[in-house]
């Protein structure tokens, strides 16, 4: 407590010595792109004469305050043409600049656009900021450009192998992260059983993941944020875009409701290779089925005056599969699940210097599986609502400090495997109850140069957790119901509080070199724990309570950043060290059904991860991409898995080799190339076996004990612009996955086949899943 | 969640659909390899315990010449209710078991898969009746088989299982000591099977078990059934059909539980009918009161799913102190009903 408020007061100190500075004038207003009138998150504004500026927050919003003067302000942003403003600084003023599409692409655009030497001027460290013309044009399996494949080619992104778009960010699982979308937060963000991510490009405006030094604003996990914002719809005219690709299409609309004051958009994908192919194969032998997935972005904004906007928008996405075998009285199976997210959003502008934003957020997560058999049904319901407000003030009190400060609320609502199943006439229902929980946390964080090479992000966040009624929790001995515990609205199982301070620090060496630390401790207080070595759509979202303590991760980074050749050429290299405590895992034995109390099936241990990530990314000219390395351990241990043992993480990779290659060889054709290299997963291997009744019976070593064989993969693609004017604009994207069929491992298992002969044969088998996919996509834009 | 596995499974072939696989080579260290116990004790009848040892690696194993060279012989094995007489076990060939041994032995669910496969012959027919018939047809493994065989068991006749009492296993062999403990439970009556007809299907029906079950029993059970006199006992090893634990029937007062038909190996039933019973039928179940160690044990055993994505690798849950297995107490009963 004493820590805090040694941060309150340097906070009051700082903001103390702003008013006694001399006297300051601000100039203020929104960044937004000239054809559409869509906000520009991070564009570059600053002040010529002085070399000092800032970026636009994600609502455009900037504010720059200096003393009286003349001077010229330049606003630029990725493939615009820069606007230069000469402004008399007497007075505070609004100014609000509309930029252009640069008719040419050239280096020195892209130079001024890019705010090329942000990666050494900004504060934070260990962050990614993902191009979505980056996602859309590189190689993608299946043809679907997906958000989550890109961030993996990035170092401290761990590529988990075939079959699976989670990220694991140094280390952490994929219920680590934090994904936002709109400040919403998606549980699930993954199609089609993780294959795919359920965010489509062409909906999303901006992508940032931020893999260490979290600032204040962000809370409740403990691996790293993605946080990402959709588009807003085109203020000015309506415009339609979409592609049909292998597997999926996709379609977009968007435009003014009222011209410059609201305008919306609406986009959707859906999936039809099910429909095609599942007929067929369900009539197989071994029948099979193909699940399907729909999802749809809408966003509305408004103009309520000059100094209000009001933002709604909402997610919906399912995936189902069913299948269906044996005719009447057969077996029949459904899975439908998906996220919908919510979010509406009011900012408040009170003057140059005080922007407000508050967010009313619902989430919810639904998972079921539903069965028939005969005259028996079964359903198992899952998932996880929340409701909630966030609101943050943001001031910028000086050219050189930004401050934020911020509340948020989450009233979480855990709906556990709930069944209801009916055998033989005769209906069972699940015992157990929701779960409530309250999650509540207030931040302050300030962003301030202190001198001309020392700049500091820090900040605090102070959280608060409580699990409570309306229920009644069912402790067990083993599967016997022992005793009944009933709390009420207001009555806690379990109260947590924690103290969370994070700090970016960034030393500047040079124009062109700088040193950056940061530091994070974060809690999480709602968990998911994977009963799989990938997750899957039942995994189970858990409150924290008196059992399932919340789980705690610090980490310390250090990097060096350098650019080359006039910005270039970026180069970083970066360390880490993350702890992990109260990390949940399920034990070495199977679940006991009749205990639904799923966390008495959680053992309790403790992690960690480090390593070090190289970065070299040529960002500017025809010829593009980056060279990303990643050397890095994580490791876990429990009390009750192996004794003990420390054991390595599914998720370590030692080696993990990314090279991204773009090349715009003329105005029509665009090349890219992708290579990919990663050690080995781990598995628990089988290390001897023995019969029981004459079958065998596998005996395992430690858990992860072993490494499959390593995992690489070279894809690559071209696009064509098959026609671009002011009026149409069409491409055909073709691009081959897996070159050269390479077999990577999805699992290995062991082939147990006895021959009538007496002979028992016993084989390792390794399971591959996509070998050379050549696909096209035809995108279109009106 | 039972269930729930089985939905993944259908998931799993479903992802897999485009899937390949081919053999791969793995350099595995084998683990430490340990003795291996499966021993049990009915009630009503004396103990009856086999040692084998672990193997490891990958190929082609025959297995009368793998259950030869795993056998262990020579091994010093004694048994005693908790403070009752201790009795040294005797080895014995599979020819010298007594009749209520042998059969426990020869029933389905605890016989070798390779006899399995004659299971629908040769169940309720003698040894020697089934040796004939491998003769016949010429399989020289199974025969092999038979006679590597060895059990070890109490000639004195001096130690009888009963329900409610303990029971330690101590075993010595190669300098080794091993250890265990288990409990024939009381038996848990079963007031009457009962079916009927489906309503797709007319030649087939869904039965069920009625039982009563006392406040606070700790009823774990494993069960199997047979479909004629002369078939084997088979495990329903689906949809959670061949145990159930405590947390089920306590204080659950009298219940009717559905009995899924068990299935040898080699049949294929169509999903349709999968769990039913058919007219005509003489329907004999195997029912098994278990301590929870043993219940543990087979649950391990039953839900290995192998570490792969949709699965994880089980820990199989022995009760041996020294080595792995199970020494288990069995209150068995019987009960018939004819599908008509």
């Amino acid at each position: 407590m004493r820590k805090c408020l040694l941060l309150i007061l340097i906070f009051g100190l700082i903001l103390t010595n702003q008013g006694k500075a001399q006297k300051q004038f601000t100039v203020s207003g929104y960044v937004k792109d000239a054809k559409s009138g869509e906000d520009l998150f991070a564009a570059n504004v600053y002040i010529k004469e002085l070399l000092k500026g800032t970026t636009t927050n994600v609502y455009g919003f900037y504010s720059l305050s200096t003393e009286p003067g003349t001077y010229t302000i330049v606003y630029s942003y990725l493939g615009t043409t820069e606007v230069e403003k000469i402004i008399t600084l007497d007075k505070d003023f609004t100014l609000n600049v509309e930029l252009s599409e640069s008719e040419v692409i050239t280096a020195e655009v892209l130079v001024t656009g890019r705010k090329a030497d942000r990666n050494i001027e900004d504060a934070q460290t260990s962050v990614i900021e993902l191009e979505m013309k980056t996602v859309k044009e590189l190689p993608a399996l299946l043809g679907e450009a997906d958000i989550f494949r890109t961030l993996q080619l990035k170092p401290g992104v761990a590529s988990a192998g075939e079959g699976n778009s989670g990220l694991y960010v140094r280390g952490g699982g994929p219920s680590q992260n934090l994904v936002l979308l709109d400040n919403a937060t998606v549980y699930n963000p993954g199609h089609l059983l993780g294959f795919f991510s359920v965010f489509n490009a062409d909906a999303i405006k901006s992508s940032t993941l931020i893999k260490g030094g979290i600032p204040a604003e962000y809370g409740g996990r403990i691996s790293s944020v993605l946080d990402m914002t959709m588009r807003e719809g085109n203020m000015k005219a309506y415009e339609f875009e979409g592609g049909i690709g292998a597997i999926s299409s996709r379609i977009t609309a968007q435009g003014p409701i009222i011209k410059d004051k609201a305008a919306f958009i609406v986009s959707g994908r859906f999936t039809y290779l099910s429909f095609l192919l599942n007929p067929i194969l369900e009539r197989q032998e071994n029948p099979v089925s193909i699940p399907w997935f729909f999802d749809v972005n809408a966003k509305m904004n408004f103009k309520m005056g000059e100094k209000d906007r009001l933002f709604i928008s909402s997610y919906f996405g399912r995936d189902r599969f069913s299948f269906s075998s044996g005719g009447d009285g057969g077996l029949s199976f459904e899975l439908p699940y998906g996220n919908a997210t919510t979010s509406v959003r009011w900012n408040h502008q009170f003057n140059g210097k005080l922007f407000m934003n508050n967010t009313f957020v619902f989430n919810d997560y639904v998972s079921k599986i539903s069965a028939g058999f005969q005259e028996n049904s079964f359903e198992l319901n899952s998932g996880i609502r929340d409701f909630g407000l966030k609101g943050s003030l943001e001031f910028f009190p000086r050219i050189t400090n930004k401050f934020k400060a911020g509340y948020e609320y989450v009233f979480h609502q855990f709906t556990p495997y709930i069944f209801e199943a009916n055998i033989q006439d005769e209906a069972f229902t699940s015992d157990i109850d929701v779960k409530y929980g309250h999650e509540f946390a207030l931040f302050i964080q300030d962003e301030i140069d202190i001198t001309s090479w020392l700049k500091i992000n820090a900040g605090l966040r102070g959280s608060l957790y409580a699990s409570t009624g309306p229920n009644e929790r069912v402790y067990f001995d083993g599967a016997v119901p022992v005793d009944t515990v009933q709390k009420g609205v207001f009555d806690s199982y379990a109260t947590y509080f924690g103290a969370e301070p994070r700090v970016n620090a960034r030393f500047k060496i040079d124009d062109q070199t700088s040193v950056k630390f940061g530091a994070n401790l974060n809690y999480q207080y709602i968990h998911s724990v994977s009963q799989s070595t990938t997750t899957l759509p039942t995994d189970l979202w858990v409150t924290s309570t008196d059992i399932v303590k919340p789980e705690i991760g610090a980490q310390v980074s250090l990097g060096l950043f350098r650019n080359f050749k006039n910005n270039m050429f970026e180069m970083s290299i970066e360390g880490y060290y993350k702890k992990l405590w109260n990390q949940i895992e399920y034990g070495d034995q199977p679940i006991v059904s009749a205990n639904e109390e799923i966390e008495d099936q959680f053992v309790f241990g403790e992690g960690q991860a480090y390593g070090a990530e190289f970065y070299v990314a040529k960002v500017l000219g025809k010829i593009t991409g980056w060279v990303g390395y990643t050397l890095a351990w994580t490791n876990r241990s429990f009390p009750d898995i192996d004794n003990g043992k420390t054991f390595f993480n599914r998720y370590d990779r030692r080696h993990d080799l990314s090279v991204v290659f773009q090349y715009d060889i003329n105005e029509r054709w665009n090349l890219n190339a992708t290579f990919v290299y990663g050690s080995g997963q781990t598995t628990t291997p089988v290390v001897n076996r023995y019969l029981i009744s004459g079958e065998i019976v596998n005996e395992y070593g430690d858990r992860n004990s072993f490494r499959l064989p390593a995992y690489h993969r070279f894809d690559i693609g071209a696009s064509y612009i098959l026609k671009d004017n002011n009026r149409r604009y069409s491409d055909v994207n073709f691009s081959v996955y897996n070159l050269y069929s390479r077999q990577n491992p999805y699992f290995i298992f062991d082939d147990v086949n006895f021959s009538d002969n007496g002979d028992i044969a016993i084989q390792a088998r390794q399971v591959s899943l996509f070998p050379i996919l050549p696909t096209i996509t035809w995108n279109f834009k009106y | 969640m039972r269930n729930l596995l089985f939905a993944i499974s259908i998931l799993i072939s479903s992802v897999l659909v485009f899937s390949c696989e081919k053999e791969i080579i793995l350099d595995i260290s084998p683990g430490e390899i340990d003795f291996v116990v499966e021993a049990w004790i009915y009630n009503g009848s004396g103990p009856l315990v086999t040692l084998s040892k672990q193997f490891s690696g990958y190929g082609t194993f025959n297995q009368a010449t793998l259950a030869d060279s795993l056998t262990v012989r020579d091994a010093t094995i004694r048994v005693n209710a908790v403070g009752g007489n201790v009795v040294q076990l005797v080895e014995q060939s599979l020819f010298d078991l007594p009749s209520d041994l042998l059969d426990q032995f020869l029933d389905a669910n605890r016989i070798p898969r390779f006899f399995g496969q004659f299971a629908g012959q040769l169940a309720g027919f003698t040894l020697e009746q089934q040796l004939a018939f491998a003769e016949n047809v010429q399989d020289s493994t199974f025969i092999q088989y038979v006679n590597s065989l060895n059990f070890y068991i109490d000639t004195t006749n001096t130690l009888i299982g009963m329900g409610g009492i303990g029971y330690e296993l101590n075993i010595e062999v190669d300098g080794k000591q091993l250890n265990a403990y288990t409990t024939i439970p009381i038996k848990q009556d079963i007031n009457f099977l009962s079916y009927t007809m489906s309503a797709d299907y007319p030649n087939y029906a869904e039965v069920n078990v009625n039982l009563t079950v006392p406040n606070n029993f700790d009823a774990f059970v494993l069960l199997s059934n047979r479909r004629s006199d002369t078939a084997a006992f088979y495990i329903p090893d689906y949809f959670a059909g061949g145990l159930s634990d405590n947390g089920i029937y306590a204080g659950s007062g009298t219940i009717d539980l559905p009995l899924l038909r068990g299935y040898a190996d080699n049949e294929d039933p169509e999903l349709g009918v999968l769990g039913l019973f058919e007219v005509g039928d003489e329907l004999t179940l195997k029912w098994q009161n278990i301590d929870e160690a043993t219940y543990n044990f087979w649950f391990s055993v039953f839900n290995d799913g192998g570490d792969t994505p949709f699965s994880s690798a089980t820990k199989i849950q022995s009760n041996l102190n020294g080595g792995i297995g199970i020494w288990a107490g069995y209150n068995t009963s019987y009960t018939t009903i004819t599908i008509q």
